[in-house]
């Protein structure tokens, strides 16, 4: 080895050096400010950390999805919000039977609605079990939509090995689209799966929640745990992690990439139903929702990682915490607007981006 | 080994045409492995030893030729279906599910046969022992030898009928290149026809029955791995000597 040589090998050792020592720090930087961000959000305002937990809950199980299909096959898919609010809709259409008319709305003949009792409070919660059947059902119907999306926009992008940008376009362009029919069918007025107003309940610390919160926080949980039992302990869910890693040395291990890839839209699907019906249940059905909430949503799940689902669960949470203490802010004296909620996950975004882009639980690449 | 020609071919090719978009990488290339044997294939960067190996397993469609597997035409398969029919192979680099742990990555070599996976598992640690201390700890945070051995048992969990390596001494320290080349032997001794592709020719052409120089994505000589050895025209070109 000559001199220079090994000058140049000891220069670029030092570099990586350099590199690893500077991802290490920015990665404890990020965790420790997560860390006290999470503990000075609750003893500060417990009141915006618990609405925080249940809005986390929500963007977690979005994230989720986002990340799953991000993982198993590596794209972007910003169609995901929009996706998200088709499922909520859905579930809309088959409690009520309602789509927009000229004048007035038009009623399907039958819907869940007029089963017997489908409408009749559950305990506290402002709904029956006709909107649990049709969570359910969104929740079929949207699995079945994003594989049948899947046949006929991502796969032929992917057989002709389309790069990460010509799927992330083509994903846009069905988020467009699908906002659109969502309009033409359920117009631009938001509505709502029950009418009516309902008080909140008291919780120690001075917290406020609906019952319909607390349902909205467990069942999100209850959900994510399923999802990580399933990747963890299932051959389906590794498979699923071992296409994320590698697809080709998932193919020469025998794995069936198809199939996995029809399972990951299926399992994603049926999330993103519930997630949005759960979403509009927060708030309101909105055609423009899901895209308001894709920012969170992505900002999520790159902070915890972009591909790790543990770590979409964390950041969808810490996102959804700040944004919601945003509003008790004061800045220049001057108490933060609720409408800078999406300028908020856009800061955390790019000091991300910045600080260390893969997160905090994510791959060193 | 003598009387390696008249034995039956485990894998056979035959004029293998394949290749990238616009750019032919393999015009033309045959071989054959024999029941038990082990073959190596050396040649100089470039020469389309990983697309051979990419073409055999399915990987990189062939545009022309035969890939035959106990006299059965596989050609163009899919991946997956090539390696349920016993062909295994191990990449050159990337040859690990990271995230993954020891076990599940000996797991998903067991993916076509989950019954009898921990049966597998429990013999693949037998022959790797360093892997049974780290079974619950994640690929990915392996040394590259340890990595290798992983990637080695992985491929065998299935028992191939011919087990594909595609340089498996790159990126690792002499010693371990010693060690990893010694379980490749221990494997063949069991009677696994092995196909080898080789950059490290000479400690190639010591471990293998017979040999292929490959070159610009043809076949330039075949022969008795000592012979190949000996012959000055390889020693020259191929050696380094």
């Amino acid at each position: 080895m000559t001199a220079i040589a090994r000058a140049r090998a000891f220069a670029l050792s030092g570099w990586q050096e350099l590199r690893y020592r500077a991802d290490a720090l920015g990665g404890a930087l990020l965790w420790a400010l997560v860390l006290s961000f999470l503990v000075g959000a609750a003893v500060s305002s417990p009141d915006h950390f618990a609405v925080g937990l249940v809005v986390g809950s929500v963007y977690a199980l979005a994230a989720l999805g986002l990340t799953l299909v991000y993982g198993v096959l590596r794209f972007a898919n910003f169609a995901h919000g929009d996706l998200m609010m088709l499922g909520a809709y859905l579930a809309y259409f088959v409690l009520t039977g309602a789509v927009v008319g000229t004048r007035r709305d038009v009623h399907l003949p039958r819907a869940l609605d007029s089963l017997p009792g489908a409408s009749e409070r559950l305990g506290d919660l402002t709904f029956g079990y006709g909107l649990l059947l049709a969570t359910l059902l969104a929740a079929l119907a949207l699995a079945l939509l994003c594989i049948g999306l899947d046949r006929l926009v991502y796969r032929p992008l992917r057989r002709r090995r389309a790069g990460v940008v010509v799927l992330a376009v083509a994903s846009l362009g069905l988020a467009i689209g699908l906002r659109s029919l969502m309009l033409m069918l359920w117009g631009p007025n938001p509505r709502l799966y029950v009418e009516g107003v309902f008080p909140a309940r008291s919780f120690p610390f001075g917290v406020l929640l609906k019952t319909d919160q607390v349902f909205t926080f467990g069942l999100a949980l209850g959900l994510a745990a399923l999802v990580y039992l399933l990747l963890f302990r299932t051959r389906l869910g590794k498979a699923m992690r071992a296409m994320a890693d590698n697809p080709d040395l998932a193919r020469v291990s025998g794995i069936d990439t198809d199939r996995v890839t029809t399972a990951t839209w299926a399992l994603a699907g049926a999330l993103m139903a519930v997630a949005g019906v759960l979403l509009a249940l927060q708030a309101q059905l909105n055609p423009q929702l899901g895209f308001v909430v894709l920012l969170p949503v992505f900002a999520g799940a790159i902070l915890g990682g972009i591909g790790n689902p543990v770590g979409a669960l964390l950041g969808a949470m810490v996102v959804a915490m700040a944004q919601e203490t945003s509003v008790g802010w004061e800045i220049f004296g001057r108490q933060l607007d609720p409408t800078y909620k999406p300028g908020v996950a856009f800061v955390i975004l790019i000091a991300i981006l910045l600080l260390r882009p893969r997160g905090l639980l994510g791959a060193r690449t | 080994m003598a009387g390696s020609t008249s034995t039956a071919s485990v894998l056979e090719v035959r004029e293998l045409v394949a290749g990238y978009g616009e750019v032919e990488v393999l015009h033309g290339v045959s071989l054959r492995v024999a029941e038990g044997e082990m073959v190596a294939v050396i040649g100089p960067n470039g020469a389309g030893k990983s697309t051979l190996m990419k073409a055999i397993v399915g990987l990189v469609p062939p545009r022309a030729g035969r890939v035959l597997l106990r006299g059965q035409d596989i050609t163009g398969l899919p991946a997956e279906q090539v390696v349920a029919r016993g062909v295994c192979y191990v990449p050159q680099a990337d040859n690990v599910f990271p995230s993954l742990t020891v076990r599940e990555n000996l797991e998903m070599g067991a993916y076509l046969v989950p019954k009898q996976a921990r049966a597998r598992m429990e013999r693949a640690f037998a022959l790797f022992p360093e892997l049974a201390h780290r079974r619950h700890e994640r690929a990915g945070r392996l040394s590259g030898g340890q990595r290798q051995m992983l990637a080695l048992a992985r491929a065998l969990m299935l028992e191939p009928q011919v087990l594909l390596l595609d340089e498996p001494s790159a990126g690792l320290a002499p010693r371990m290149v010693e060690l990893v080349f010694a379980k490749v032997r221990e494997i063949n001794a069991t009677g696994t026809a092995v196909l080898m592709v080789e950059q490290n020719a000479r400690e190639a052409l010591k471990l293998a029955h017979r040999a292929y120089v490959l070159a610009m994505g043809q076949n330039r000589l075949e022969g008795a791995a000592q012979e190949l050895l000996a012959s000055p025209d390889v020693a020259r070109v191929y050696l380094g000597e």
